[in-house]
Formats: structure tokens, C-alpha cells, sequence
């Protein structure tokens, strides 16, 4: 939002396919360089899931984070478990506060135990592909300022396609960025593809991208083809 | 449906205000606001984009489902008399797109394709933030007029400010965590669409109705029903018009 950068003028924005040129599938070196992207966040958990309350820690940062990942796990609740339910971001600038202390009665007294003052829970989804949630926390509390909240959502997107590959398509590393995409046609053709294969809507999706990598084209192109009916993932001879 | 004006201005207003609803619905209801601008301003599409938080504008809503519209939306969210709209706060106009605006010369051309001669861009702010603009296309060169810019400028208030619906915690991260959340909403409503295309042989235009129509018929978010719909847990015959 219409906020001044906090890191001076010279602070230029990632994006996600720089993120994965540099990192690929790497998640452990793509959360070690949130941390030091985000000098206000102290440190980043991910928390692998496809659905409550099943839940496995993929990474933490620091032994806070481990230990904010763990007592999700063990109790149930938390910013991790309500962002993935909800598919919305949860922003507890400080869980000192009642309010949140109400949300999660078991939840926030020991995260305020464990060093955690401040956490920010960001779902890893892609509509309908929901692959975990990037948990980001700071000792001291305090909102996350626009441009660190904007960094943080494009980790959070480089994480979560770096999941889907993880999952999906191990042998697909250096995504550039033209196999990420926003637009509404690349969604649709992601639920085509679904029904022609039928597949989970993620492995539609990494279907897709496979493909498009593969055949050097924007993803966008590949999509328009299949929401153009000159092009179906069932009929494809490989 | 031939309701007088003054009544059918007063209507939608309440309509927009009307969201301490259990089950509040984002994407719904930006849904109806771009409906209501068809209807109420002399305008033939609108698109509401709200903004991603990484710095960009995304197509949330459009009076039609048209693919070539909520594309055309897409267009203009990259380049167009929305950013600017987006970066300043301000109205931003461009009364004829025949005159082709360098800024945008991609989205005048595509704009003219579609038959459109004029856009007015709307913000939508909540104090000093711009969270979203409206967007209004008319097949008419020329300015809005004085009675239909106010009343724009009326239905993207009562809008944003119906947005602002808990105010327990800090005001910014709850609009924050919701508009992320039907940002991603859109994304699902998406991929379902593109289901009920396979499955049923639905244009876009009309899966999106039958979702609609099927979410307001059990009471329930439009995302929520895309979401089975994709998730397999909804027999997709159902979502077939009844009559």
C-alpha cells in the first residue's frame, strides 16, 4: 500500500521467479533468505499440510520457530492452523494482547514463553492448492510495515511453488518466472486439466507447468489453448 | 426491475452497507457492487481490482464473466488508468480511447477491440489508503456525468467502508487478512469454473452464474462452494440451472 519503503530507495522488491532462479526447490535456503531479506522478523517456520489437523514441520529457522511450529502441532491451535483453515493471512502484531490470547488460550501463553511476541501466519496456497503456511515471528511486538508485508507475501509465494515442485516434480528446478502466473485463464485451464487427468487441483497445476516448461511457452499461451479446446492434457502421447 | 431511480440508488446503498452478516461473502459482494454499477450509472461493465499487497492490482470482480472482460481487466490492472488511479488516489479518466494514451497504449487498443470508448477509474480508499479501484467502462466517449461520477464515487465508499466489518483488532491487518483471503477466493472461483467448463460444458461466464446462484441458494460463500466443487465433495449436476 501507499506506504514509504522502510530500507531507503535502494530497496527493491524480490519477485518469485528471481526467488526460484535462486533457490529452486531449496526451501530451507529460500526461508534462510526471508530472514535476512526481513531484518524486523526474527524467524521463519513452514508447516507442510494438506489438511487439519495433520501437519508436519518442513523447516524452522531457529529453535523459536521450531518451537512455535511444535506447539501448533501438539495443541491444535495458532495463527498456522487458523490461516490454513480460512486460506487468509493472520497478522497477531502482539500476542500479549487479549484478544489474541482469547483466540488461542493454550496457544498464545506459551508462544509469549517460548520468545515469540509478534507472528504473522501466511497461507501457501494457489486457489484451491493449499500446501502449508509460512509462519514469521519477531521477539519484539509490532505490526509488519506494508513493504515488509508485501516482501513476505513473495516468499510466500516462491515457497509455496517451490513445495509444489518438491511434491510434484522433483526434476523441475530453475523456474523462471514466466512459468508464474496471476491470470484468471491459467486458473481456469488448472481446473480443465484437473477433470481431463483427474487429478488433485496442485498436481493440475504442476501438470500444466510441466508441460508448458517443456514446450518453452508462456504459461499463459499453454492455458489459452486449453480453455481454447485445441489442446487437452488427456490426449497427450508421452 | 423498472424501479424508480432515487429507490434503486437507495437500495443498493443499504445492499453495500449491509455486511455485518454472519458468512459475509468478499467475493459476492464485490460481485454485486460491479452489478449495481452497470445498472445504476450509465456505464455497460464494471470491474472492481483490489490490491495484492506485493504492489500490483487484481481482478476481483466484473459485471460480466465474459472471458474477454475479466481479461481485459487483467490488461488494464498491468498498465493502465487504474494503476494510476491505484498510485495517486485520485479519479482517473481517459474519456476516449480512439486518442491513444501512451501510458496505456495496450489497453486502448484492446479496450477499442471490446467496443469500448471511455474508462473511469474509482479508488476505493479507507482513510489514506487506496485499497482497490473501480473500474467503469462505457461504450460512449466522454465524461462521466456530474450526477453519475457522485454516485460512483458513492457506491466505492459505502463499499470499502462495508469492507471494515470487525473492529476488534487493528484495522489494517484485518482488511489486509480478508482482502488475501478472497484474492485467493477469486483464484478458487477460477479453478472451479474451469471444472464446470470441462465437466459441464458451462461457458465462463455462466459457470460462474451457476455458482452463484448455487452459493446463494444453500447460503453459503461462493468460495466455499467453488472449493468443493474442485475438492470433489459436490455432486457438479447440482449446480445445473434448476429451470
Amino acid at each position: 500500500m501507499n506506504e514509504p519503503a522502510a530500507r531507503g530507495d535502494d530497496h527493491r522488491p524480490p519477485r518469485v521467479g528471481q526467488l526460484l532462479a535462486a533457490y529452486g526447490s531449496d526451501v530451507e535456503a529460500m526461508c534462510d533468505a526471508c530472514v535476512r531479506h526481513l531484518p524486523g522478523i526474527s524467524g521463519v517456520g513452514v508447516a507442510v499440510m494438506t489438511r487439519l489437523p495433520a501437519q508436519a514441520i518442513r523447516y524452522a529457522s531457529n529453535p523459536v520457530s521450531e518451537q512455535i511450529e511444535r506447539l501448533q502441532v501438539v495443541l491444535g491451535e495458532g495463527p498456522c492452523v487458523d490461516a490454513f483453515s480460512s486460506g487468509q493471512p493472520v497478522l497477531a502484531s502482539d500476542l500479549g494482547q487479549v484478544a489474541w490470547g482469547r483466540r488461542w488460550p493454550a496457544f498464545a501463553p506459551e508462544a509469549l514463553t517460548a520468545g515469540a511476541r509478534a507472528l504473522f501466519a501466511l497461507p501457501l496456497q494457489i486457489g484451491a492448492a493449499r500446501v502449508g503456511v509460512m509462519d514469521l515471528h519477531r521477539e519484539a511486538p509490532g505490526w509488519l510495515p506494508g513493504v515488509d508485508l508485501a516482501d513476505a507475501l513473495v516468499f510466500a509465494d516462491a515457497t509455496t511453488q517451490a513445495l509444489l515442485i518438491e511434491a510434484h516434480a522433483r526434476d523441475m528446478q530453475d523456474v523462471p518466472d514466466l512459468y508464474h502466473s496471476y491470470h484468471a485463464v491459467v486458473h481456469q485451464a488448472t481446473g480443465m486439466v484437473k477433470v481431463q487427468l483427474n487429478v488433485g487441483i496442485a498436481e493440475a497445476l504442476v501438470r500444466l507447468r510441466a508441460y508448458a516448461y517443456a514446450a518453452e511457452r508462456p504459461i499463459e499461451d499453454v492455458a489459452r489453448d486449453v480453455v481454447g479446446r485445441r489442446l487437452r492434457f488427456d490426449e497427450l502421447s508421452d | 426491475m423498472s424501479m424508480p431511480r432515487e429507490q434503486a440508488v437507495s437500495a443498493a446503498l443499504v445492499e453495500l452497507a449491509d455486511t455485518l452478516v454472519v458468512d459475509f461473502d468478499i467475493a459476492d459482494f464485490l460481485h454485486t457492487l460491479a452489478l449495481r454499477c452497470v445498472e445504476l450509472l450509465d456505464v455497460h461493465a464494471a470491474g472492481v481490482m483490489v490490491t495484492d499487497q506485493r504492489g500490483h492490482l487484481r481482478v476481483m470482480a466484473s459485471s460480466s464473466e465474459r472471458a474477454h472482460l475479466v481479461e481485459l481487466f487483467e490488461v488494464e490492472s498491468a498498465a493502465g488508468p487504474c494503476v494510476e488511479c491505484f498510485a495517486t488516489g485520485q479519479p482517473v479518466s481517459d474519456t476516449d480511447l480512439r486518442v491513444v494514451d501512451t501510458r496505456w497504449a495496450r489497453f486502448s487498443h484492446r479496450a477499442g477491440e471490446a467496443g469500448f470508448a471511455a474508462v473511469h477509474a474509482v479508488p476505493m480508499r479507507l482513510r489514506d489508503e487506496v485499497i482497490g479501484v473501480l473500474n467503469l467502462f462505457s461504450t460512449q466517449s466522454g465524461s462521466l456525468t456530474a450526477d453519475d461520477a457522485f454516485l460512483g464515487r458513492a457506491l466505492a465508499n459505502v463499499t470499502t467502508i462495508g469492507l471494515l466489518q470487525q473492529r476488534a483488532i487493528h484495522q489494517r491487518d484485518m482488511v489486509t487478512e480478508q482482502l488475501q483471503g478472497a484474492l485467493n477466493s477469486r483464484v478458487v472461483i477460477e479453478q472451479a469454473k474451469g471444472v464446470l467448463f470441462e465437466r459441464l460444458k458451462l461457458d465462463m461466464h455462466d459457470a460462474f452464474g451457476a455458482l452463484r446462484s448455487y452459493a446463494r441458494r444453500t447460503n453459503r460463500r461462493l468460495g466455499d462452494v467453488a472449493r468443493d466443487v474442485i475438492e470433489d465433495r459436490l455432486d457438479t449436476a447440482q449446480l445445473l440451472p434448476t429451470d
